[in-house]
Parts: structure tokens; C-alpha cells; sequence
């Protein structure tokens, strides 16, 4: 416990320290901005999640007049390990593969379960940080609505505490089962991508499979649930618990008896810290044996020595090169900026396969005929958006490190290094719009009577979406050329910890809105479609133009000036 | 080849560079020797352009490295003494990377790298990823990167460390060899063995400012002692 405690605590002031965050505010100017900055954004943030916090207020009191206040605790849970899923995956890569702490403890005189289960619970409090915004206004709306008595409210507190630590243990458990079975695999970053993409898309499914067969389908099973909900308020924590076992002691800590609160809190207290021990017995056999074997031994890696042409490239194109592999061999890159472009796809099959019927077909030909023009021009602002979800110019620099000497030392110019760092974007958006755009024609041919006029419409969309994505993509890079993230630990911490990120994102969505607005209330009442197409095309390119000339006016001084 | 006009530097109230000037010639192998903080590493980041001088002029070659950087960072190479380098690319990736960036001719690419990469022992090597070398492998592969672009000024940090003796005297020798063709070199060294040995001329630094400058023998002259290059570093930094 003793040795648990003295990494643990090493490990917070590392990650969260107060200390080091008040002496950044006094000295570090670049922070203060940065900080400022933030804060900025966040208030920016502070509408929508005033918003967010109505539509819960909202659908509990929905919910309530429909006797489901149980299905309401249910959604926290299930948003809560969706969190957990999406994001916890990636936390353990990256503290537990690419963190340098891990080689530095090592060597030290510490059974490596205590500092491995440290690190654990350093991912777990920022697991927590995020639940305390998502997750948490569910549970107090609940408490508050419900009336819940004093110790109810301690269990509440307590479960709120307690629901990431299983999920998050669970997907520990296997990324790093995955992770130690890839080891030794031929090109095993990109198997470990494969891997994680199908393990999160099997996961996402999983609980889309359990919450689809969850709730009642056919008007019959409807009545009978709705008979029950009458008789036991609790049914639909009752129903969940037969997957997943922890609901049923929620249960009883919110709506039981003091007992029966004490008795629910009390084991999963228990099971937890079960979990936890259990845990630390796979990191201390599981992981370490596996994290030696991969480090241990850097022959492992060669590759036998086979004469090579020296190709001759364009600058631009080698700096695009070299950003494209470092995006595809680092998984936490790879999924944070090429995984939108997997995902969004796959959802759009999901929800396209889900549509039948000959009433929805019929209703869906009639809207596509009345809205065309909109429903193309929606594809095309929708994708113009998209370039700020993809994070790989706002990242550009940052994901450089302590390696940016190399750019910013060499002989490049300003038009090479723009042009090569917007390569791979440029790609990666191209992509994308070429398999979403595939998608769509492949689903309005269901639909619609004119495949070939609606594929010119593709084509077009195609086109005009990516002009408009390159003003975004040229703001991130220079948001990122001003205040890159250089000094981080790990590289999740590049991509994940990036306020570029979320400026980006500011972005993308302010410059959709704008476009929106000009559609919707002045070029569609004025403008037929075409004309609107040639603006928006010709506008998009313009922008673009005057954003490079700007960005490439100081470049130099703001390459000297990134440290 | 390198001149430096009264270069300053100030991080907060700390003076790093104080006002500092000297010239490295065409043809020299220039030693800049200090101990920790004196204000080799700041130095070596203003002539590169990894930092801004607040006072001061750093001309590469006759060119202003403030006022046209493109062209001044086309008269160098660098290597930094944390041999930070992309890790995810084979030592071929980033060879070609180099190559591509400085424009050398295709022709000499194979010659020229197949060469530096045997006097280094670093071929068999070579296509493996960066991830998997060690210190002194990736300071070797930072060096060839260097010497490829055959630049006017190699300016090195510390470029021996990591290095076996083996690969320390071929170092050595390439340097030399670089210098040959009226290029120079100038690097920062705590090796004093490895100044005394390979420089014309070394300057040390210490609390920002330049304490003495000129071949061994001239120093030696100047403080009026017939010692070691370590005696007289000691001394005066002392």
C-alpha cells in the first residue's frame, strides 16, 4: 500500500499538479494565453451545456410521467461506459505503452502492480473529470426529481464514483491482451488498428444489441411493460442488471432501503476493489511481460538490410510522406484522425440497414424528390464540417514533439512546408467524401429514379466540399503554428489534450453555421442552385488563397518564435 | 563562414547570452566548449533558428539567418545532442527525407549514403525503424543526415556523445574530411580530449559570455601557462 501511495502521489503531481500549474500561470506567458484561451472557449461552451442540461432536465420529466425514471438511470449507466469505450482504450495505450513513466519505474525497486495500477487510477480520474460534466448532471437530476433521502445521496455519490472502475478494468483487460497478442505480428501497428476499430465497433454494437433488445418492440410488449413499470418502478434496472449485474446494486443504493442502500454500496464497494486486485495480478503478469518483451530487445524491429533506391521527391510531398507514416504507425494518431473517416461510414451503414419497409421507402422517395437540392447541399456542409473533426492539421506540429527541431531547422520553405503539412488532410478528406459520397449514392439508389443525375450531384458535392474544407484545414495549421503543444509526455496527449483540437472544432462549426445561415436565408430565396454551387466554390477557393498568403507571410518568424 | 555580432539572449531576468561575438573561418573545425547553462546550447538554437536573439546578428555563409532564414538554413546541417528523431520511420525513410529536403542529386544518393553508412557501420541497420535503435545509432543516423546535404557549416551539439570510440574516430576523421573541401564544422563538446584533438580554434563560454578564444596554442599564450586544455577549462571557468 505504502509503495501504492508513493507512486500514486508521484504519479498525480506529474499529471495533475497544482504546483507546477501555479508556476506556469506566474512565469509562462505562452500558458497564460493558452489558459486564457480556454477559458474563452469553454465559455463559449457554456450555452450548449446549459442546453444539455435542460434536454436531461427534460427527458426525465418525460420520462417520469411515463413511470421510466428506472430506464433514465439506466441511459446514465449506458452513457457512461459508451465514454468508457470510446475513450478508455486509448487512455491505456497511451499510459501504459507510450508514456516514458513506465521505462523510468521499471528499474526501481517497486512491484510493478503498484505503480501499474497508479497509472490506472490517474486514467480513471480523467475518466472521472469527464463523467463529472457528462454523466454526473444525470444522477443529481435524478436525486433532485426523485427526492432521494440523505443516505440515498451517498450512494448516488458513491456509484457515481464507483461506475467507470469496472468498465474501464474490463477494456484494460483486453487492450492489452490485444496489444500482447500483436506483438510479434507482422506490421503490427496496423493489425493493432484493425484491432481496435473492430473491438470498439464490436463493443458499441454489443450495447446497441442489448439496449435495442432492452426496450420493447411490438405494441403488445409495450402494453406489458407499461403494466409493470406500474407495479415496480425499478423494472428496467431489474431488466439491465441480467447483463450487467452492478445495475441491480445501483438499484438498491438509490431506490432500497437504508439496509438495503448500506448492503448495495457496500458490495460494490467490494466488487471493485475485487476487480482492482485482480486487475493488478494481469498488469503485474500479463502486461509487464509483454511490455519487456516488445522493449527489451530493439533487434527485434530490424529489418533485413536489402539495397534501396534513393527516390527523388518534392519537398512538400516528403514532408506529406513522413506525416502520413508517423499517422499510420502511432494507433493513438491513427484512430484519433483517421478513425472519423472509419466510423462515420460504418454509422451511416448501421442506420441506412435499419431503414425498410415499403412505408419508409415510400416516404423517404417523396422527401428526396421535394428536397434534393437541400439534402445535397446539407451532404456538402455536413462533409465541409467533417475537416474539423479530422484532427490533423490543427495537430501538425504538435504531434512533432520534441522532434519539431528537425522542420524547423531544415532548409524548407514556407509554400513547401504549408503545402506538405495540408497534404495529408487534403487526402485523408478526399477519402472520406469519396466513400461517404459512395455510401449515399448506394442508398439513394433505393430511393431515387435518376442514379445518374445524382451522381453528377456527387460529383459536384465532392468537389465544393473540399474546396470549403481547406479555409478550416489552413486556420487549424495556423492555430497550431502559433501555439503548438511541444512538450507532452505521451502521444495521446498531442491529439486528445490539444486545445487546438477543440478551437478547430470551435471553428468548423462557426464557418458550417455561417454557411447555413447564407443558404438557408439569403442565396436560397434569391439564387438557384447552380449559381449558389459557383459561389460557394469560387468563395471557398478565395478564402483559401488570402488564408495562405496570410499564414505564409510570417512563417518563419512563428517557426523561430514555437518554443 | 559563421559570424556572430554581439548576440544576447535573456530568458526572463536570466541573461543566457551576453553579448557574445566570433567568426568561425572556412576550412576550421571550431570548438565551443562551457559547462552546463553557460550558454553553449542558447547559442547553438539562435544560429539554427530555434530561437530568436533578442540583440545581435548571425550571418551563415554572408547570409542573415533573421532576414532570409531559407537561404541561411541552406548553408548548415544540424545535429542537437538529444538525438530526438522521428520514431515510427526506418533510418532509410528519413535518409531519403533529408535528401529530398536538400536536393541532393539522385545520382549521389546511393554512393553517398551506401559510403557513410558503411563507415559508420550503420547499413545493415538502416532499414529498420527508428523506434528500435539505440542512442548512439540514432546520433550516427542524425550524422549521416548531416553530412549528405554536404553543407557549408556543420553545426553540432555535443555530436559525440552516445558514440563508441570506434564510431568517435571516424567521426573525427569525417569531420576532418568535411573541412577539407573549405567547409567548416563548429560544435559544442564536454570532451575536452575530442577539442584538443580535432579543433583549430575553440572559444569557452561561460555565464554568457565568451571568456577567452583561439587555437590551444594562442590561449596558452594568453594565460601564460603551458597547460591541458582540462587545466585551462578548469581554471577559467572556475
Amino acid at each position: 500500500m505504502k509503495e501504492f501511495m508513493l507512486t500514486f502521489k508521484l504519479l498525480l503531481k506529474q499529471n495533475l499538479s497544482l504546483g507546477y500549474f501555479k508556476e506556469r500561470i506566474k512565469f509562462d506567458k505562452k500558458f497564460r494565453n493558452m489558459l486564457l484561451a480556454m477559458i474563452f472557449v469553454l465559455i463559449l461552451c457554456l450555452p450548449s451545456y446549459i442546453l444539455l442540461i435542460n434536454t436531461v432536465i427534460n427527458i426525465f420529466e418525460t420520462f417520469q410521467t411515463l413511470y421510466l425514471e428506472s430506464l433514465f438511470i439506466v441511459m446514465a449507466i449506458f452513457l457512461s461506459i459508451f465514454l468508457i469505450i470510446f475513450f478508455g482504450m486509448f487512455q491505456i495505450i497511451a499510459y501504459f505503452y507510450f508514456s516514458s513513466d513506465v521505462k523510468l519505474m521499471t528499474p526501481l525497486p517497486i512491484n510493478p502492480k503498484y505503480y501499474l495500477i497508479s497509472k490506472f487510477f490517474i486514467i480513471y480520474l480523467w475518466e472521472l473529470i469527464l463523467s463529472l460534466f457528462v454523466i454526473l448532471p444525470f444522477f443529481i437530476v435524478y436525486g433532485v426529481y426523485q427526492q432521494l433521502f440523505i443516505y440515498q445521496w451517498v450512494g448516488l455519490a458513491i456509484c457515481f464514483l464507483l461506475i467507470p472502475v469496472i468498465p474501464l478494468i474490463i477494456i484494460g483487460v483486453l487492450t492489452v491482451l490485444l496489444m500482447n497478442i500483436t506483438n510479434f505480428v507482422k506490421n503490427k501497428d496496423a493489425i493493432r488498428m484493425i484491432g481496435y476499430i473492430i473491438m470498439i465497433g464490436g463493443l458499441l454494437l454489443f450495447q446497441m444489441y442489448i439496449y435495442r433488445n432492452f426496450l420493447p418492440q411490438s405494441p403488445e410488449e409495450q402494453v406489458n411493460v407499461f403494466e409493470k413499470l406500474i407495479n415496480n418502478s425499478s423494472y428496467f434496472l431489474d431488466r439491465f442488471s441480467v447483463y450487467y449485474p452492478i445495475t441491480k446494486l445501483i438499484d438498491y443504493a438509490l431506490n432500497g432501503t437504508a439496509l438495503e442502500a448500506f448492503l448495495g454500496v457496500f458490495i460494490f464497494i467490494l466488487v471493485s476493489v475485487i476487480f482492482l486486485y485482480l486487475f493488478s495480478l494481469f498488469l503485474e503478469r500479463v502486461f509487464v511481460k509483454g511490455y519487456l518483451k516488445e522493449h527489451a530487445n530493439p533487434a527485434i524491429k530490424k529489418k533485413k538490410y536489402q539495397p534501396k533506391t534513393y527516390k527523388k521527391r518534392s519537398v512538400s510531398v516528403a514532408i506529406a510522406r513522413i506525416d502520413f507514416i508517423t499517422l499510420l504507425k502511432v494507433p493513438i494518431y491513427a484512430f484519433n484522425t483517421f478513425g472519423v473517416i472509419l466510423i462515420l461510414p460504418v454509422m451511416f451503414i448501421i442506420m441506412s440497414i435499419s431503414v425498410g419497409g415499403n412505408e419508409t421507402t415510400e416516404m423517404l422517395t417523396s422527401f428526396y424528390k421535394n428536397y434534393k437540392i437541400d439534402l445535397w447541399l446539407a451532404i456538402i456542409l455536413f462533409l465541409t464540417v467533417t475537416a474539423s473533426m479530422i484532427p490533423i492539421a490543427a495537430t501538425s506540429f504538435s504531434r512533432e514533439g520534441k522532434t519539431n527541431w528537425i522542420m524547423r531547422t531544415l532548409p524548407i520553405s514556407s509554400k513547401d512546408h504549408i503545402k506538405g503539412r495540408l497534404l495529408t488532410p487534403v487526402i485523408t478528406l478526399l477519402v472520406f467524401n469519396v466513400i461517404m459520397i459512395t455510401l449515399t449514392l448506394i442508398f439513394l439508389s433505393k430511393i431515387s429514379n435518376n442514379i445518374s443525375e445524382d451522381f453528377i450531384y456527387g460529383a459536384i458535392s465532392l468537389i465544393i466540399s473540399l474546396v470549403l474544407s481547406l479555409p478550416i484545414l489552413i486556420i487549424n495549421l495556423y492555430v497550431d503554428l502559433k501555439k503548438p503543444l511541444l512538450n507532452w509526455e505521451n502521444p495521446q496527449q498531442a491529439v486528445k489534450q490539444n486545445l487546438n483540437v477543440l478551437i478547430s472544432l470551435g471553428v468548423g462549426f462557426a464557418y458550417g453555421t455561417i454557411l447555413f445561415l447564407s443558404y438557408n436565408f439569403v442565396f436560397k430565396r434569391f439564387l438557384p442552385y447552380q449559381a449558389i454551387l459557383i459561389i460557394y466554390f469560387v468563395s471557398g477557393f478565395v478564402l483559401a488563397y488570402y488564408l495562405y498568403r496570410f499564414i505564409k507571410k510570417d512563417f518563419y518568424l512563428n517557426l523561430i518564435d514555437m518554443e | 563562414m559563421l559570424e556572430i555580432k554581439q548576440l544576447t539572449k535573456r530568458y526572463g531576468s536570466k541573461l543566457a547570452v551576453n553579448n557574445i561575438s566570433f567568426s568561425v573561418k572556412p576550412g576550421e573545425i571550431f570548438g565551443f566548449l562551457g559547462p552546463n547553462g553557460a550558454g553553449k546550447t542558447t547559442t547553438i538554437k539562435m544560429i539554427v533558428g530555434l530561437l530568436k536573439p533578442d540583440l545581435g546578428e548571425i550571418m551563415i555563409n554572408g547570409i542573415n539567418n533573421q532576414l532570409d532564414p531559407l537561404r541561411a538554413k541552406r548553408q548548415f546541417s544540424f545535429v542537437p545532442d538529444n538525438s530526438e528523431i522521428f520514431e515510427k520511420i526506418t533510418g532509410y525513410d528519413y535518409l531519403q527525407f533529408i535528401c529530398d529536403v536538400y536536393k541532393v542529386p539522385a545520382t549521389d544518393r546511393e554512393v553517398k549514403l551506401n559510403s557513410l553508412l558503411e563507415k559508420l557501420v550503420l547499413k545493415n541497420d538502416i532499414n529498420g525503424y527508428i523506434s528500435g535503435y539505440s542512442h548512439g545509432m540514432k546520433q550516427k543516423l542524425l550524422l549521416i543526415g548531416a553530412l549528405i546535404a554536404n553543407p557549408k557549416i556543420l553545426i553540432l551539439d555535443e555530436p559525440m556523445v552516445g558514440l563508441d570510440p570506434k564510431a568517435q574516430h571516424t567521426v573525427k576523421e569525417l569531420l576532418s574530411e568535411h573541412c577539407l573541401n573549405g567547409n567548416s564544422v563548429f560544435f559544442s563538446t564536454h570532451v575536452l580530449e575530442v577539442a584538443e584533438k580535432v579543433c583549430n580554434r575553440v572559444a569557452i563560454i561561460n555565464k554568457g559570455e565568451i571568456i577567452t578564444i583561439g587555437s590551444l596554442d594562442e590561449i596558452r599564450k594568453k594565460i601564460g601557462k603551458d597547460e591541458s586544455l582540462e587545466n585551462i577549462f578548469l581554471e577559467l571557468t572556475e
